[in-house]
């Protein structure tokens, strides 16, 4: 069965070392809604690769640098 | 609840209203078996009057929606800061609904996963229309399926795009 990946971000920390920036302040930065930074946040969207580079963009890193593609932590199936 | 939330909140239950409005109103008339009430002209008039009132309720409802929206920023932000001046709320207020309203790639990508839920619903309320002409009811019937299943499947459209918006899309 092939492995489950999921797209992880840091943008929370990213914004803490930007001076403690608000979403409404990203929000204006990329030019989509607040709503959508805070969705990005709690891992509720997955962004467009455009709006990837623009939140980079405004902390001035690499993209890999806010998001990680890493492996699913899977529920542990032998505890059932 | 963020704005777009509240929003379609506001626009799917004005939407509601009006489509029961509708019903209970055709159920009327059409229990009353009066001579007017058999004739598709009615009904067509009927219908058009009421995507008339629904139009002009939605209206009526985001200028109010948005003046209590104000209302409830400007109390929460004096709340907030007791010595902030009525120009700098003002100007807050304008740049947190301008950050609020925008149309985003996630507001489109909810639009239009919601309005496909939408169309299956008008679609399927085809089928059903067409499958009571073969059943012999009366094409005053047909229309009023036709009629209901596009309202539902606007106010069905509404309650999908919350369920996103609430729920998010990953990986989409």
């Amino acid at each position: 069965m092939p492995k489950s990946y999921e797209i992880t971000n840091k943008i929370r920390t990213l914004r803490f070392f930007a001076n403690e920036m608000s979403q409404q302040t990203l929000a204006e930065l990329t030019g989509v809604s607040r709503q959508t930074i805070n969705a990005i946040e709690l891992g509720k969207y997955t962004p467009s690769l455009d709006l990837a580079y623009k939140i980079a963009h405004v902390f001035n890193v690499l993209i890999d640098d806010v998001f990680e593609y890493a492996p699913m932590n899977e529920p542990n199936k032998e505890s059932k | 609840m963020t704005y777009h939330e509240k929003r379609t909140i506001v626009t799917s239950i004005t939407g509601l209203l009006v489509t029961l409005a509708y019903f209970f109103y055709a159920i009327f008339k059409y229990n009353e078996g009066s001579v007017e009430s058999l004739s598709l002209k009615f009904w067509a008039s009927k219908m058009l009057l009421f995507i008339g009132i629904g139009v002009v309720a939605i209206i009526i409802a985001m200028i109010l929606f948005h003046i209590i929206y104000s209302i409830g920023l400007a109390i929460k932000l004096k709340m907030e800061n007791k010595d902030i001046s009525d120009k700098e709320i003002e100007q807050k207020i304008n740049q947190l609904i301008k950050t609020d309203t925008v149309e985003d790639e996630m507001g489109k990508l909810i639009e239009l996963k919601a309005m496909r839920i939408g169309f299956i619903c008008a679609g399927i309320g085809f089928v059903l229309s067409l499958i009571s002409l073969l059943l012999n009811y009366s094409p005053i019937i047909m229309i009023n399926i036709l009629f209901l299943s596009f309202s539902l499947g606007s106010a069905l459209e509404g309650l999908v795009q919350l369920y996103y918006y609430r729920k998010g899309i990953r990986y989409a």
